[in-house]
């Protein structure tokens, strides 16, 4: 079982709604974030995917290996600022994960690993 | 419901921006050459970087309700490669209503120039009413 811990900063998120195109105000405004019971703006569900299999590409896969399918359940807002702490348990093709934020579960998923090469 | 078929492509500038905001540090993405050592004719998409076909779509942020993205699944059918063109569906689903929630499935269909399913991502949202 392995864990690593990565930050979602102000920068990250407003990058990522430029390449998305996601400019939802709860991720950009903090007021429209309040308004909508938040105490900060929160970082876009699918950026904290990406940022989880970034680091899982980085420590488990080799260059030509990749994930078939993956789901992540999203349990709880990831703030701007947070840092999130991923508890990793991997079997031969799946990987299961769980993200935390000062001990708060907030999100959770697994992965299945596809052990085919270039095409 | 279906919305509206779009023409997409990614071309290589896309990817290296991808990759450097999500620290992604695997030697395909970098360029086609560093692609080729590994076997690739192409360089192949990042893992979540399909889901950045929604960028096509035009969307309205100034809504009355509030989303909530519950939970997110991605299946690759198909590795994905930059200047390649794909077509992009999103169709939703399973819509239902309790209280000032209403829940529904959107779901990211991309095919290739072949007509084949490379990409799903199903996303579970939770529309409120904040009126």
């Amino acid at each position: 079982m392995n864990m690593i811990t990565f930050q979602i900063t102000e920068n990250d998120v407003k990058q990522y709604a430029a390449i998305s195109g996601d400019y939802n105000p709860i991720h950009l405004d903090i007021e429209a974030a309040k308004k909508q019971g938040f105490t900060n703006k929160i970082a876009h569900g699918m950026l904290t995917v990406a940022k989880v299999l970034s680091e899982l590409s980085n420590e488990i896969l080799n260059p030509q290996e990749c994930f078939s399918q993956y789901e992540f359940t999203f349990i709880a807002p990831v703030y701007i600022g947070d840092r999130v702490t991923i508890t990793i348990k991997q079997t031969e093709h799946s990987i299961r994960v769980e993200g935390k934020c000062k001990e708060k579960l907030v999100v959770k998923g697994y992965l299945m690993i596809r052990k085919e090469y270039a095409q | 419901m279906k919305m509206k078929k779009h023409e997409i492509i990614f071309n290589e500038a896309d990817v290296e921006q991808f990759v450097k905001l999500i620290g992604d540090r695997n030697p395909i993405y970098q360029s086609l050459e560093r692609a080729k050592d590994y076997g690739f004719e192409r360089i192949p998409l990042p893992q979540a970087m399909p889901m950045m076909a929604y960028k096509w779509f035009e969307t309205k942020w100034e809504l009355p309700y509030s989303i909530i993205h519950r939970k997110q699944k991605c299946i690759l059918h198909q590795r994905m490669y930059v200047d390649e063109i794909y077509h992009a569906i999103v169709e939703v689903t399973d819509q239902s209503k309790r209280h000032n929630l209403t829940f529904m499935k959107q779901i990211l269909y991309l095919y290739n120039s072949d007509e084949k399913l490379c990409f799903e991502g199903i996303s579970d949202l939770v529309l409120e009413d904040l009126s």
